[in-house]
């Protein structure tokens, strides 16, 4: 069989062919997402913690430790999450939370809670300056027959306790929908890769067919 | 077998990225021009790739298809591969950008390997189970040496590692049969419509396989 030159023309309408019929896959695949672990969490009721890991692709991330740490990276605690991928994490100061997920096998995500979402009767953590800033306001009275709490310092009222119950019910689902709008693969997305690597091709090309006449040139 | 941002310890990453930054160094050396085209088709094969998923018992992998890499390209796979696994990382957060020289290294050396060890039988099977064959040999191969360099990475950061990474080494066991199934299906197709890619070197091979074609 002889050497034969691969022929540019022929080596360019292949390439060109794949490539479309590679990005016409790409568009059929709706439940396009990128295989990763994902973390993220929420404040619930009281000073806690409530949060998840899993694949967006489905799929929980199961028995996984899940690491917490304050700004400035020191350890606040640990925790795990159970067979649904959920975990729980009692706050105890009013400050930033970094979630770290480790599953082990090269996965893992990060998640950061602002002090914000944390009720203000936490304390705030020693040595750093994410206390919180002045007084939150006094609880507000809901409802003409409930009586308003008496001070910001003390433990929320039932009502108030119920308020943030109910509110956190609506939003919790609406995040993650949110979420998994991100998360999605966008057909752009898939296209602009490909565009890029087309684009760098063309300039290896520019460099090595550069280099190939500059040889000629000199024979 | 994409590690995320923040697993590694230094030395491991470090060394990754040199080692990956030699194979580039020496895939874009070994390029021939005209060979650029398919360089950038199995770039985007490969980037396209992890999006596929295949189900498996309970959970589902999705694809790498670096043995076809390796084995259509040779060397010029780390840069292909470096490429496509940047542009994962990106955009679809899929792997890591301070790991990249380490996925880079751990799934394109052994597409490397498989060129060594399954091109020059492609080439020249007889028949179409046996260049069915070379293929498969070269998926699952591939995908067998990537799991086990994958689990190395994670061990060699830190002993906590030991049984995640052996765990996850065996989650590939399925994927070693559905990418060498996939693999050989796409080498007996190449193979008839266009059999040049498998036939013509890469510029700067040994002389030997040219004179033995």
């Amino acid at each position: 069989m002889p050497k034969e030159r691969l022929g540019f023309k022929r080596c360019a309408e292949t390439a060109l062919l794949s490539l479309l019929a590679l990005a016409a896959l790409s568009a059929g695949g709706k439940q396009a997402l990128a295989h990763r672990v994902n973390i993220y969490a929420w404040s619930e009721a009281g000073s806690a913690i409530r949060g998840e890991a899993y694949f967006p692709g489905g799929g929980k991330a199961k028995n996984a430790t899940v690491e917490v740490f304050a700004p400035g990276g020191r350890k606040l605690g640990e925790t795990k999450t159970d067979d649904a991928g959920q975990f729980t994490f009692q706050a105890r100061y009013r400050c930033d939370h970094k979630f770290v997920a480790n599953l082990g096998d090269g996965h893992g995500a990060t998640y950061v809670l602002k002090a914000d979402e944390l009720p203000a009767a936490l304390p705030a953590l020693s040595g750093t300056t994410t206390a919180a800033e002045g007084a939150e306001p006094q609880p507000k009275p809901v409802g003409p027959q409930r009586a308003a709490a008496a001070v910001p310092e003390a433990p929320p009222s039932e009502v108030q306790r119920l308020v943030e119950q109910a509110v956190s019910r609506q939003v919790v689902p609406l995040r993650r929908q949110i979420r998994t709008y991100e998360e999605k693969v966008r057909f752009r997305d898939i296209l602009g890769g490909i565009g890029y690597i087309v684009g760098l091709a063309g300039i290896v090309f520019y460099f090595k067919a550069a280099a190939k006449a500059g040889t000629k040139r000199k024979q | 077998m994409h590690i995320a941002d923040g697993i590694l310890s230094g030395p491991v990453l470090l060394g990754g990225a040199a080692l990956a930054a030699g194979g580039v160094t020496l895939g874009l050396r070994k390029l021939d021009y005209e060979r650029v085209p398919q360089v950038a088709v199995l770039s985007s094969v490969f980037f396209v790739a992890s999006l596929i998923h295949a189900p498996v018992g309970p959970a589902s992998m999705h694809l790498v298809l670096n043995g076809l890499t390796g084995l259509i390209l040779g060397w010029a796979a780390f840069p292909a591969i470096l490429v496509a696994l940047f542009l994962q990382a990106i955009l679809f957060g899929h792997g890591g950008l301070t790991v990249l020289g380490v996925n880079t290294l751990n799934m394109a050396l052994p597409a490397v390997a498989c060129y060594y060890l399954f091109r020059r039988s492609a080439r020249r099977a007889k028949s179409a189970a046996g260049a069915f064959g070379c293929g498969a040999a070269a998926g699952g191969v591939a995908i067998a040496l990537g799991a086990l360099m994958t689990a190395l990475a994670l061990l060699a950061s830190g002993e906590e590692f030991k049984g995640p990474a052996i765990g996850m080494a065996g989650a590939y066991l399925p994927l070693v049969f559905i990418e060498g199934l996939l693999t050989g299906s796409i080498v007996v197709f190449l193979r008839r419509v266009r059999p040049e890619l498998l036939d013509t070197p890469l510029a700067g091979q040994m002389i030997e396989e040219v004179a033995d074609a």
